[in-house]
């Protein structure tokens, strides 16, 4: 009795709270199953968006690796990972189901009737070999990457931004956009901002213009690459984070 | 060259970032996906509010504005604007319409008979230079009967007919012409005024020319009949000629089929009409003679295999044919002449007298006539 008065507690409490009550106790598995059980519709969603056709709970593989990183995203999950637990877990879906999708096609080739060993001849070769790998990294790369940039539009969305938008506002001069990119920082590192900014989906205009010497006015001009920006150091976006990481560090 | 991440594919461009944080519209590369990395090319599109901002833009604007609502409207239009009027009068009397290209580009008759004429023809008309234009009007009118022989042809335009507005050389397309219809043409050239005065009466301008030295003497005249009264008609209605009544540079006559005219222009109507018919006559009487002849060289061709055995009957036969022949026969066809001929060279004797008589009958006859005679004769010595 008293424990069921304790589940209908919980689940009034947000996710991310039930998460960090998972991540602290050990015997919370019920919770963890219910939190599991409530959002598979959401984990069916993402793998049909990834996979690009309708994914089955009951006989797709696809379904069964994004349930697994599911619960993945729910241990692995801290604050500083994206602006929300969903956010997160919608990203580690996507990459766990890539590289299924990565390895099923290795084996298909492996497993081919017409399958010659002519990979071994090939190996010989340092150079290629290095060539093929780095080939075959990047590919997974741009996969990565895509699923990323897939995520930053529905993100952006919420918004109400588009990505043409964004193009047409960016700043040209590579000063002015170091001056956004600063902007940026400033709200994710403090909680308080970046709380504002997924709350109310606007920028806190008013502590910026206190914490930073720039016209309001700029910063306004500049609106939808700030929070482009935002979006993309906030969010677990590793490989888009990576490929800016000269820029931004 | 820049290189940046592919986010987004539109129809006509992509969006792509570069490691500089950059957001960019850059030409659309259909073999990329979106995520991969890649060179690019940006595009620059000039954005309305700036264009609006600046006052250097709004000045070069202002000046293109002004330019466009001046300048191209008159070209626009002249193509299609009526540049100058041709009008023909066979007896349908027609205009045709040129644009600054001397294409025609309408077509409109005077009268019912231009009208009628003009019905069949407008389509196949439009768009063509004037050469083409009038030559297809004659060919048309000669199928609808409305051309006769000796015919006149009244072209009167505003513009100078030259090669390059007539299509090719004026002179030339009368003779192809006349070498088809034995057609006369008279060429003047009017005033602008004159067209335009004409056309608010709806009248040809050459009939015009006559209607306005009426009203000079104070005659009137009914507008309407005259529209279907051809200009020979006309000039001897009025017992004026058309050359007399504008000036003799803009007239010009190629009348090679000109038969022998009046001496009197004051000669009435019903009296000119009374020798057209005579005339007419004449030639009909004339063509009916060239068909026999025809028919009698054969006979004689027949005559003459026969002949060979019984000499003197048709010898007679002969004497008598050419006899008349000759007499009547003013302007031998060379055609003709030359199956006469082949046919004497045949039969030598009984052409004899035919020979002799030609001679002696027919002075005025020269050339083959004569030598046909001659032959005749050295057949005649071999006998």
């Amino acid at each position: 009795m008293l424990k069921r008065l304790k589940i209908l507690n919980r689940e009034e409490l947000s996710i991310e709270e039930t998460i960090r009550l998972i991540q602290q106790g050990d015997g919370e598995s019920e919770i963890e199953n219910q939190l599991i059980q409530k959002y598979i519709p959401f984990i069916q969603n993402t793998a049909t968006k990834v996979c690009k056709r309708y994914i089955r709970t009951s006989d797709d593989d696809e379904f069964s690796i994004a349930l697994i990183a599911f619960n993945e995203a729910i241990h692995n999950y801290s604050e500083n990972k994206g602006s929300s637990f969903l956010s997160f877990a919608s990203l580690v879906i996507r990459r766990r189901i890539i590289d299924y999708i990565r390895q099923e096609q290795r084996k298909k080739v492996s497993l081919s009737i017409d399958y010659v060993d002519t990979d071994k001849e090939n190996m010989e070769n340092i150079a290629e070999v290095k060539a093929s790998f780095k080939e075959f990294e990047q590919r997974r790369e741009t996969e990565y990457r895509r699923e990323e940039i897939f995520h930053l539009q529905e993100q952006l969305a919420v918004y109400g931004i588009t990505l043409a938008e964004v193009s047409e506002q960016s700043p040209k001069h590579q000063d002015a956009r170091e001056n956004m990119l600063m902007i940026a920082k400033t709200i994710i590192q403090n909680p308080e901002l970046k709380e504002f900014l997924i709350e109310k989906k606007r920028l806190p205009m008013k502590a910026l213009t206190k914490s930073i010497t720039m016209s309001r006015k700029t910063i306004e001009r500049n609106r939808k690459y700030i929070i482009t920006l935002c979006i993309v150091l906030m969010e677990d976006y590793r490989y888009l984070q990576d490929y800016l990481k000269e820029w931004t560090s | 060259m820049n290189k940046g991440v592919v986010l987004e594919k539109h129809k006509r461009f992509m969006i792509v970032m570069t490691n500089e944080g950059e957001f960019i519209k850059a030409k659309l590369r259909e073999d990329v996906d979106i995520g991969e990395e890649i060179p690019f090319s940006p595009i620059q599109v000039p954005k309305w509010s700036t264009i609006y901002q600046s006052k250097k833009y709004v000045s070069v604007m202002a000046a293109a504005i002004l330019l466009l609502a001046f300048l191209p409207i008159y070209q626009f239009i002249s193509p299609d604007k009526a540049y100058g009027l041709v009008t023909v009068d066979i007896n349908p009397s027609l205009e045709f319409t040129v644009n600054s290209n001397y294409d025609v580009i309408d077509a409109e008759g005077y009268n019912e008979d231009g009208r009628t004429i003009i019905k069949g023809l407008k389509d196949q008309v439009i768009g063509q230079p004037l050469n083409v234009a009038v030559s297809l009007l004659i060919t048309k009118g000669n199928e609808l009967g409305y051309l006769s022989n000796e015919n006149d042809i009244y072209i009167s335009s505003s513009l100078t007919l030259t090669e390059e507005s007539w299509g090719e050389s004026y002179e030339r397309w009368m003779e192809a012409i006349q070498q088809n219809y034995e057609v006369n043409f008279i060429t003047i050239n009017l005033d602008n005024e004159i067209f335009e005065a004409a056309k608010e009466l709806s009248i040809s301008p050459t009939k015009f020319v006559f209607l306005r030295d009426a009203q000079e003497e104070g005659i009137e005249i009914d507008v309407e009949q005259m529209k279907n009264r051809s200009i020979e008609d006309i000039e001897a209605d009025r017992g004026k000629k058309l050359d007399k009544l504008i000036s003799p540079e803009s007239i010009k006559v190629n009348a090679p089929f000109k038969r022998g005219k009046p001496e009197n222009p004051g000669n009435s109507d019903h009296k000119k009409n009374n020798e057209k018919q005579q005339e007419k006559e004449e030639k009909r009487e004339e063509q009916k003679e060239e068909k026999e002849k025809k028919n009698r060289g054969n006979g004689n061709n027949q005559g003459n295999n026969k002949s060979k055995d019984d000499e003197h009957p048709s010898n007679k036969k002969n004497e008598n044919s050419n006899k008349q022949q000759n007499k009547k026969e003013d302007h031998p066809s060379s055609k003709k002449e030359k199956k006469e001929k082949q046919n004497q060279g045949n039969n030598g004797r009984q052409n004899q007298n035919n020979g002799n008589q030609g001679q002696n009958q027919n002075n005025g006859n020269q050339g083959q006539n004569q030598n046909n005679g001659n032959q005749n004769q050295g057949n005649n010595n071999n006998n």
